[in-house]
Parts: C-alpha cells; sequence; structure tokens
C-alpha cells in the first residue's frame, strides 16, 4: 500500500519538477556558453556584436537565477501544498477513508517531498558543475573529480556518507515538523481556517 | 455471522464544547437501505465521518463487520461525501486507476459500463465537467464497490431531478441483500420510495427509528409528510 | 405500465393493487413471465425488497407462481382471475357506495344517476 502511495505521489507531481530541472539545465549551458570567465567575451557573442550581448546576457543571467529561486521554492510549495490538500483538503475526504494507516499517507509525501527537495539541490550542484566548465574544460573537471576520489580513503567516505545521511535526516525532519505543526494546527479549530495558522504554528515548533 | 453490520452503543462526539452526538444507538441488518433523516446541524454528517474514519468518537462503542472502526472497516466501506474529494487535475481514468488500486473490492468494468452509459470521456479531468457530471462520476466510483455498507451523504442535493433520478435508479440497481446502504438527506419525498428504514436524527439525538411501511400504516402519511411535522420550525 | 405511487399507504401495499389491476385488465396475462425483482423494482423506483415483499404476497395469494430456475409468472387459473375481478370489482363498487351514502343518497338515486351517467358516455 505505502509503494502504491508512493507511486501516486510521484505521478502528480513528477512533471512539474522535470519541467523545471530541464529548464535549469538549459539555462545552465546557455549562460555557459554566453560568458567566459577570462572576461573575453564567448563564442556566441564574439559573433552578435557587443551591446546585443550585454542585454541576452543580463537578461539570461535574470531568467536563470529566478529558476534556481522558483525551484527552491517550488519544492517547498509543493511539499506542503500536497500534504495540507491531500489530507485536510477535499481530497482528505478520498485520502483519509482509503483503507491505509496514517502513517502510510504521511511517510509516502514525506519521501517523495524528501526526494525532491534532494533532487532540486542536486540540479543545482550540476549546474554549478556546468558553470565551472566555462571556465576550466571539461576534462579538467572530471579530472579533478577523479583525483578528489582518489583522496577519499574509508574514514573520508564514511564522514561523506555520514553527511549526506545528516543533511537528508535534516531535510526530512524539516519537512516532518512542517506536516506536524500543520496537523496540530488543524486539528485544534474544527474546519475551514488557513494555512496561515499552520505556518505561524510552524515557526513556534520549529 | 451476525445479521446486522452496523452497531452502536452510546455513541457520543463533541466538538470543543458542543456536543454533537448524545448517546446514539443503532443497529443496522444487512440489505437494507436507509434513510437518515435530519435538518443541518443534527448530527448527521457527523456520524457518518465517524463510520467511515474522518473522526473519532468521544464516548460508547461502534463496530461496522463487528470490528472497530480502522483500515478493515474501511475496506467495506464505501463513502459519497458531499463535496467533490477526486483532485481537480485528476481526469477520470486516474480515479479509476485510484480505486482499483486502493479497493480490492471495485469492480472496474461495471464503473467503465455506467461511465459509457453516460458518454462521459474518461480521458476528461475532473475539473472540466460540471458539477452534476462529477457528482455522477463520483457516485458511479462508490457505487462500483463490492463494500459492506455504503454511505452516500446528500447524493441528491444540489442536482437537477433528472441527475436525481439517474441516482436514485443507480442506487436500486446496485442494491444486493449482502451490503446496506445509508443515504443522509433531507430531501425526503424523492427519496421515501426507496428506503426500507428511516432514523429521524435531532440536536444528535435519535428521535425515531422505523420501517416506512411501518410510518404510512400507522399515521396514514408519508414520512416527508411527518418529518415536516416532527421538525416543525 | 407507470408506476405512480401516493404517499399515505405503504408502497407494497399499491404495488399489490397495480398488479391486481394489470392481472384483472389484462394487460398482465395468464402465464406471462414477469421481470426480475431488480428490474422491476428499478422502473418502478423503489427499494427491491419493498417489490420483493409486495410480490411475495401476491404469490401467497397464489396470484402468481414461482418456477425455480425460469423466475416468476402470472397464473394461469383463469378462475381465479375471474374471482380476483370480482371481488375487485365490487370492492370498488362498495368503496363508491359507501362515499355516495355519506352525501345522503339511497340505492335507487344511485342508480338512476349511474345510468344518467352512462347514456351520456359512449
Amino acid at each position: 500500500m505505502l509503494v502504491s502511495l508512493v507511486k501516486y505521489e510521484f505521478k502528480a507531481t513528477y512533471k512539474m519538477f522535470l519541467l523545471l530541472y530541464a529548464l535549469i539545465i538549459f539555462f545552465s549551458f546557455v549562460n555557459r556558453f554566453m560568458i567566459d570567465f577570462n572576461g573575453s567575451v564567448g563564442f556566441i557573442s564574439s559573433y552578435i556584436g557587443f551591446d546585443v550581448n550585454q542585454i541576452a546576457l543580463v537578461i539570461f543571467m535574470l531568467i536563470y537565477f529566478i529558476l534556481m529561486i522558483a525551484a527552491g521554492i517550488l519544492t517547498i510549495y509543493i511539499t506542503v501544498k500536497r500534504f495540507y490538500s491531500n489530507i485536510f483538503g477535499d481530497s482528505g475526504y478520498l485520502m483519509n477513508t482509503i483503507p491505509v494507516a496514517p502513517w502510510e499517507n504521511i511517510l509516502s509525501k514525506l519521501f517523495v517531498g524528501s526526494f525532491w527537495i534532494l533532487l532540486s539541490l542536486f540540479v543545482c550542484f550540476i549546474s554549478g558543475i556546468i558553470f565551472i566548465t566555462a571556465d576550466i574544460s571539461v576534462y579538467e573537471v572530471l579530472r579533478g573529480i577523479s583525483e578528489l576520489i582518489g583522496y577519499i580513503d574509508i574514514e573520508i567516505f564514511d564522514t561523506i556518507c555520514n553527511f549526506i545521511l545528516c543533511v537528508i535526516i535534516q531535510q526530512m525532519s524539516n519537512v516532518m515538523i512542517i506536516y506536524c505543526s500543520m496537523y496540530r494546527s488543524f486539528v485544534q479549530q474544527t474546519q475551514e481556517s488557513g494555512r496561515g495558522r499552520s505556518i505561524l504554528n510552524y515557526s513556534g515548533d520549529y | 455471522m451476525s445479521d446486522s453490520i452496523l452497531e452502536c452503543k452510546n455513541l457520543v462526539k463533541n466538538y470543543g464544547s458542543k456536543n454533537v452526538l448524545k448517546g446514539i444507538n443503532l443497529s443496522f441488518k444487512k440489505g437494507k437501505i436507509i434513510g437518515l433523516l435530519g435538518p443541518n446541524g443534527s448530527g448527521k454528517t457527523t456520524f457518518i465521518k465517524i463510520c467511515v474514519g474522518l473522526l473519532k468518537e468521544n464516548g460508547g462503542e461502534i463496530y461496522i463487520d463487528d470490528k472497530k472502526i480502522g483500515i478493515e472497516t474501511k475496506e467495506v466501506v464505501s463513502y459519497l461525501p458531499e463535496r467533490t474529494y477526486l483532485e481537480r487535475s485528476m481526469r477520470v481514468i486516474d480515479a479509476i486507476k485510484f480505486f482499483k488500486t486502493f479497493y480490492s473490492d471495485f469492480d472496474e468494468a461495471r464503473a467503465l459500463d455506467m461511465l459509457k452509459k453516460l458518454d462521459i470521456n474518461i480521458y476528461d479531468k475532473m475539473k472540466t465537467m460540471s458539477k452534476g457530471t462529477k457528482e455522477k462520476i463520483q457516485l458511479i466510483l462508490v457505487m462500483s464497490r463490492n463494500a459492506k455498507v455504503y454511505f452516500l451523504d446528500e447524493p441528491i442535493a444540489g442536482v437537477d431531478p433528472a441527475a436525481r433520478d439517474y441516482i436514485i435508479n443507480t442506487i436500486i440497481n446496485n442494491y444486493s441483500e449482502n451490503s446496506t446502504v445509508v443515504i443522509s438527506t433531507h430531501l425526503i419525498s424523492d427519496i421515501e420510495n426507496v428506503l426500507d428504514e428511516v432514523i429521524f436524527i435531532k440536536n444528535g439525538e435519535i428521535i425515531l427509528n422505523n420501517t416506512v411501511d411501518e410510518i404510512r400504516e400507522k399515521n396514514g402519511k408519508s414520512v416527508d409528510a411527518l418529518f415536516r411535522e416532527v421538525f416543525r420550525c | 405500465m407507470v408506476w405512480e405511487f401516493s404517499k399515505d399507504k405503504p408502497i407494497y401495499i399499491q404495488i399489490i393493487e397495480y398488479m391486481q389491476k394489470g392481472i384483472i385488465s389484462g394487460e398482465y396475462k395468464p402465464g406471462d413471465k414477469l421481470p426480475p425483482v431488480r428490474e422491476m423494482a428499478v422502473s418502478a423506483a423503489v427499494n427491491p425488497n419493498t417489490m420483493q415483499k409486495a410480490l411475495q404476497e401476491l404469490e401467497k395469494d397464489n396470484l402468481l407462481f414461482t418456477k425455480r430456475t425460469s423466475g416468476r409468472f402470472i397464473t394461469e387459473d383463469t378462475n381465479m382471475i375471474d374471482e380476483l375481478k370480482e371481488s375487485f370489482v365490487r370492492k370498488q363498487i362498495f368503496d363508491f357506495y359507501k362515499k355516495m351514502q355519506s352525501i345522503g343518497l339511497t340505492k335507487q338515486e344511485i342508480i338512476i344517476y349511474v345510468k344518467k351517467t352512462f347514456e351520456e358516455v359512449n
């Protein structure tokens, strides 16, 4: 049942995220080819002319940053909204009457929410790498990464794993806290009261 | 196996300081269509929400199919709430898949057949449909399950007369001697002919629990007329 | 058959009356097969239990009989149908008589009025 819930959660959210990630990666590439950390103008721009290039660069960078911010907001927004509307909103009439335990419902949303958060972080990381290749060639980047991996012995690997685990757990607990405070604030009142109250509760709980 | 599908003793429910259900005693037998009748705010919806697991009672006992309310009862209880509970971005086919995944007693063929007869395109999204169509779709999904109890909360309110006929028709068509249908409504005259028994609920208490035939024989008037008398403002 | 039910009597009783009328008038012929209970309930828009109750009563009165695998049938006993017709008609007449009596008519007066009315009817 939990697997079915997770699948359902995924199907409902993946389109939006995949589109966003595709856009971020696309614009990372575009921007990467438009600038050149050495200061010279980048290979596309040399064909177009200086002024147009400046404006285009600014516009594209702007779009890029907006996308990054959008990714962050979207991830959090989707995580919260799905939880809210599926469990407390009208869809709650469906989700809470199917034969699953409440914890299965919450856990499925937690898994998927955390997954998207982590994936967002990963995409940002990739995006950063793409930028770096503007300055350093791809070959050098890969060489740098494999050197880095070469340095990792079992202790450092252990530490890195622990660190990643901590990040994951920290993210999940963040999400859990949001969920719990929403649940608490919902249980306190009978019906319709906005998300506003639950956000206030969230900051209190946190 | 007992004949009764639902037993409840002294059921109490409070919302804060407000006492909404004041000790309900009921026993529903299999194969009956039962009307839960009362004005708005009398406790009908609260009672149903407890039965389907959306609310927890504060006192008393309630058993469905000899079990306490929980995952096992949700497997055999089919619930049609008053509002649209399918997500607006869902397509009809998604809703069917959902029901199929989570309910083992869901009859996909029956649902598809009923939808086809209404000329509903299963690839349409819920948000493109009129209110009446959405209600019919939800009803079809709920009634396509082979559940032991069906709880229909105001299934014909806010729906045009032709749609009401369709809904009543569907309820009769899906009747089974092994299952019980509980209909909560205040539109009694439309549905009276379909009910075996009626329960009048007022301010969280049951003030009448009788078969429709007895009421008509004893009082020489319809349940609707009796209701108006009893609940006169 | 169009089913229209009044609100003050139990429905199963009204179904019985409808069926009786149908048998007497010949709308249901002797030996006719009835549709399944569920189908009849749907067309009358009533609870299947109610329809079943009515049909069982009619069966008790021998106006219907069940063949175990094939369903319910109208009786083929034409004597019984005639008897039913007579008792039905006589009851209607008796009720009519009571109504006329309540407005003060004597039996002779009633017959005169009936004859007059019949002359006007085609």
